[in-house]
């Protein structure tokens, strides 16, 4: 090894080792980490407006951060209270937060819809109107007049003798659930103490990581202050930036808990069985090679990393380590004799470590035949991870590593003894009973396997957060299920005509609807509710009904003739809903997301309370336009038609495998080495099952690595010639290894990560345990 | 031209003469207040009579008033026809024979502010409402008249002054004088 190359080695081996103490420590400059578990997901549709409308709808719901302020005291909740709005004006990421709507801004509501009273009805009035019902009608309008609640006197009368208008904006939607408007704040009223409520859209990507840090710093300044100006002020906060900190939080503990326990356990094996810094450095790289090559795969493939592409990539260590450790465990062995040169120690190892490569790359690139944008991204990084340190082993190693044997054998004589032992037990015959029996101890686990697709997997909320948005929903009464309808149309007026027939299916169906046309009726609608308006002044038969009102109440004549006669002479305009961006009410309409498309117009439309899902889709497929978003449901579907597109996918991967297999080895031979695999994922398979544990895509995916990661084990044996001793020792050293990385990966708050580990543990546990049958029982004549 | 601020209701008035006599000085206020505070009365026979400017007969209605907690307020319509409003949590949900429909009693902030303050009010809780009006009093407190004043300007326009007249800690009488003209006033019965 000359200086030169040594300079270089060392270099690459700092190189590396910055790399990867860069990944496990989450220092990630300049790159884009995300965490939205949206981004998890394939497209819920296959429709790119719909898509559209609904990543829209996504957004604006995840920007929102709904705040409670309470103390038992009300002047101090007071004080809180501005407090915050105060603090909230003073960040730059926040936009105006609605706190309520005062006596002036009801009065400006009021005066903007007084000026298009001819065109508006009230639900219920019209179809009173509309069946011809004028005595219900009138025994409803004597009700409003006499009730000691309604606030009706005699300028009300004189300006809307038949109550229309006051029925109309009666009938307005303003708050939700429990929220009242008191002295003009919304609040809501809570077991010991009164809550202001205060609604505020985030203006950053809650999910960007890098917001995280000044929303944190944010929080916790203002409960300081809270707790110090107003003590026992009680500030509950709901939104998706909780959940989006938190999961940040949890997930850069989850890539250091992995990281730097792959790491460490990489380095303490390094040092104990070969006891050089040099072989350290030199196992360092071919990893640190890998994660490097794996983030600018990814980046380059989608301009951004996930938090759980990363915390996967911790995991790829302790399989990236395989090739180092077999070609170490050789090196270690055999550089010692006179006639072993480095390149006939590639040449022993060469065919046994690219094969499992290649049948690794082959297990972690199918995870990305999903269209998960998540998978896609661990499968490039893990991929182009191990072809990097693949590469780098190949590359490298012959040159770095001068001829150097164990400086205690007991590693490589312990591997041998253990190696002779399994070779006894699998020489032993009922070994062959024994594993047929236990694989049929398996199938009652496996028969009694079921499946669960819940969303909940991708989710690791976290209880305290949970907790504090049951307490903001009780308290509130709302109960956000992300289920709601989109409405199409070519024009406005169309989406406002499919919304108003939405309206009134619902309506059918005594389900409780909060609509754009609540505010803004379509032309349709206003030009029916100026006609039934008229008739009410004009349709005599025998008097009108005005008339009638007039006599049974004794009620001014003038009153009704000042009525009629505005209705002749007012020209008629409609109203849209851009005349409602200058009233209190744009932000009323601003939920609703009209907005443009390709197509026309589309629009949002809510149902309140807890519906069924089946009839709303039911209806909304036979309407032109009108389509039911579930994104829950959705979601759970994917899962289920992945998992079970997964499971065949592990089938083809099986099968391509053991083509590759059969090339090499022959076909008794490549069963041989398939079987150690194959074993280790049935076993695994029946211990899930026997556990109660429901299966999920992700299990199957880990089945998926068991085989491509597990054959590498059966593949050294095979390759292994007359070197079973030191390939045993770099089996069992890369078993620990990757036991390590997916062991960790058990660790994880998030289910599917969770599933991930349990499943590779067992299986890699079960194919070391049946690797050495791969080459004791197939005498393999491999094509060297 | 008038908007939602002006469908003050009869409640809310009734509301402000309770809540604002909070507000205010002197001994017999005092007196009247802490009877009013101690009064375990919750359940009346009312009867409350409206004239408006632009009727030729008054509205009179009858009924029952009870006061269901600090905030709950429930008016039992038996005359001139039957129909029961109960008002709580913010929303009025409005029974009579042909079923029920609920409405916001939010939707005028105001006036949700005074049936808040009217449930607190008759319940004894007394809340901090000097800011809606002035009152003084007159009598004895064996025969005592409450003139509440709003100071609120949004409470102004509605409503001239309102007076109470009791004896003790019981209320039997309201009259309210709107801005407009029209009264309102409000015989109560305690009933057991």
């Amino acid at each position: 090894m000359s200086t030169l190359t040594r300079i270089w080695f060392l270099l690459l081996a700092l190189l590396c080792s910055a790399a990867l103490l860069a990944m496990t420590f989450n220092i990630w400059p300049g790159i884009p980490v995300r965490n939205n578990i949206m981004q998890l997901l394939p497209a819920l549709r296959d429709d790119a407006v719909l898509l559209q409308a609904l990543e829209n709808s996504n957004q604006a719901m995840s920007r929102k951060l709904l705040m409670l302020v309470g103390n038992s005291d009300r002047a101090k909740t007071a004080v809180a209270t501005q407090r915050v709005i105060d603090s909230l004006h003073a960040q730059p990421f926040f936009a105006t937060p609605v706190t309520g709507m005062n006596a002036d801004q009801v009065r400006a509501i009021g005066q903007f819809y007084y000026g298009w009273r001819q065109m508006l009805l009230s639900d219920t009035q019209r179809r009173l109107l509309q069946n011809g019902n004028t005595d219900a009608l009138q025994k409803s309008l004597l009700q409003t007049v006499y009730s000691p609640v309604s606030g009706i006197n005699a300028d009300v009368l004189a300006g809307d003798p038949l109550l229309t208008f006051y029925h109309f904006m009666r009938d307005l939607p303003v708050a939700e659930g429990h929220v009242q408007t008191v002295d003009g704040q919304l609040s809501v009223h809570g077991t010991d103490r009164d809550y202001r409520v205060i609604l505020v859209d985030i203006r950053e990507d809650v999910f960007d990581m890098a917001f995280h840090p000044r929303y944190q710093q944010w929080r916790d300044s203002l409960q300081q202050d809270l707790q110090t100006e107003s003590p026992g002020t009680q500030v509950l906060l709901m939104g998706a930036v909780q959940h989006a900190v938190w999961g940040a939080s949890s997930a850069k503990r989850e890539v250091s808990t992995i990281g730097n326990g792959s790491l460490l356990g990489v380095i303490a094996l390094t040092l104990l069985v070969f006891r050089t810094v040099r072989t350290l450095l030199a196992s360092l790289l071919p990893l640190g090679a890998g994660v490097i090559a794996g983030l600018v795969c990814t980046l380059a493939y989608a301009g951004e990393i996930h938090i759980i592409t990363l915390i996967f990539g911790c995991s790829v260590i302790g399989v990236a380590m395989d090739y180092s450790l077999h070609y170490l465990s050789e090196h270690y062995k055999t550089s010692g004799d006179a006639d072993t040169t480095p390149r006939h120690i590639m040449q022993r190892v060469f065919p046994g470590i690219t094969f499992a490569m290649i049948t690794s790359a082959i297990a972690y690139g199918a995870i990305g035949f999903a269209p998960f944008p998540v998978l896609r991204q661990i499968a490039i990084f893990s991929s182009a991870g191990l072809v990097m340190a693949w590469l780098s082993v190949v590359v490298t190693y012959p040159h770095i590593m001068p001829p150097q044997t164990f400086r205690s054998p007991f590693w490589l004589r312990a591997s041998g003894n253990m190696d002779a032992r399994l070779r006894q037990l699998f020489d032993w015959r009922a070994s062959k009973i024994l594993v047929v029996l236990l694989a049929i101890a398996m199938l009652p686990g496996i028969v009694s396997l079921h499946a669960n697709d819940d969303i909940h997997l991708l989710q690791a909320p976290e209880p305290g957060i949970t907790a504090t948005e049951k307490q903001v929903q009780v308290l509130t009464g709302f109960q956000p299920n992300g289920r709601f309808f989109l409405v199409e149309g070519e024009t406005v007026q169309q989406v406002l005509e499919r919304t108003e027939r939405l309206g009134d299916w619902l309506a059918t169906q005594h389900i409780g609807s909060d609509l754009l046309t609540h505010v803004v009726p379509s032309q349709q609608r206003q030009r029916e509710n100026y006609g039934l308006l008229r008739s009410l002044f004009f349709d005599a038969a025998p008097q009108t009904f005005a008339s009638r009102w007039q006599s049974t109440l004794g009620l001014a004549p003038a009153a009704i003739a000042r009525a009629q006669s505005q209705l002749e002479s007012t020209p008629l305009h409609w109203l849209t809903p851009d005349d409602l961006n200058r009233t209190p009410l744009q932000s009323a309409v601003q939920r609703f997301q009209l907005h443009n498309t390709p197509r026309g117009f589309i629009a949002a439309a809510f149902v309140r309370g807890e519906v069924e899902s089946a009839p709303m889709q039911q209806w909304a497929t036979a309407q032109p336009g009108i389509h039911w978003m579930d994104p829950v449901a959705d979601i759970s579907a994917l899962f289920k038609h992945y998992r079970e597109q997964a499971s065949w996918t592990m089938v083809y991967a099986y099968a391509l495998i053991a083509l590759l297999l059969v090339w090499r080895y022959g076909w008794r031979a490549a069963l041989h080495v398939l079987l150690a695999p194959a074993l280790a994922a049935w076993i695994t398979l029946g211990c899930l099952g026997y556990a109660g544990v429901a299966l999920n895509l992700f299990h199957v995916l880990a089945l998926l690595l068991v085989l491509g990661v597990g054959i590498d084990y059966s593949i050294f044996f095979a390759e292994s010639a007359g070197h079973r001793d030191s390939t045993m020792l770099a089996v069992i050293l890369s078993t620990i290894t990757t036991l390590l990385s997916f062991g960790l990966l058990s660790l994880s708050q998030t289910a599917a990560i969770r599933s991930f580990g349990i499943v590779v543990s067992i299986g890699m546990v079960c194919a070391l345990l049946f690797s050495p049958l791969a080459r004791h029982h197939a005498h393999v004549d491999a094509k060297t | 031209m008038y908007s939602r601020i002006r469908f003050l209701s009869g409640a809310a008035l009734l509301a402000t003469s309770c809540a604002v006599i909070a507000g205010g000085d002197g001994v017999l206020r005092e007196q009247v207040l802490t009877a009013l505070a101690k009064q375990p009365q919750k359940h009346f026979h009312f009867v409350q009579e409206k004239k408006l400017a632009v009727l030729d007969k008054p509205l009179v209605t009858e009924g029952e008033l009870q006061i269901a907690g600090e905030q709950d307020v429930i008016w039992d319509i038996r005359k001139p026809y039957a129909i029961r409003y109960d008002i709580h949590g913010g929303k009025i949900r409005e029974t009579d024979d042909s079923g029920e429909h609920v409405t916001d009693a939010n939707s005028n902030p105001l006036a949700a502010a005074l049936q808040e303050a009217m449930g607190a009010a008759l319940s004894g809780h007394w809340q901090n409402r000097e800011d809606l009006a002035s009152v003084a009093a007159s009598g004895t407190l064996a025969s005592w008249q409450l003139h509440i004043t709003p100071r609120n300007a949004d409470l102004q326009k509605l409503v001239q002054t309102i007076d109470v007249d009791g004896d003790n800690g019981v209320i039997h009488q309201v009259l309210i004088h709107e801005s407009n003209g029209d009264t309102t006033v409000i015989h109560l019965q305690a009933m057991p």
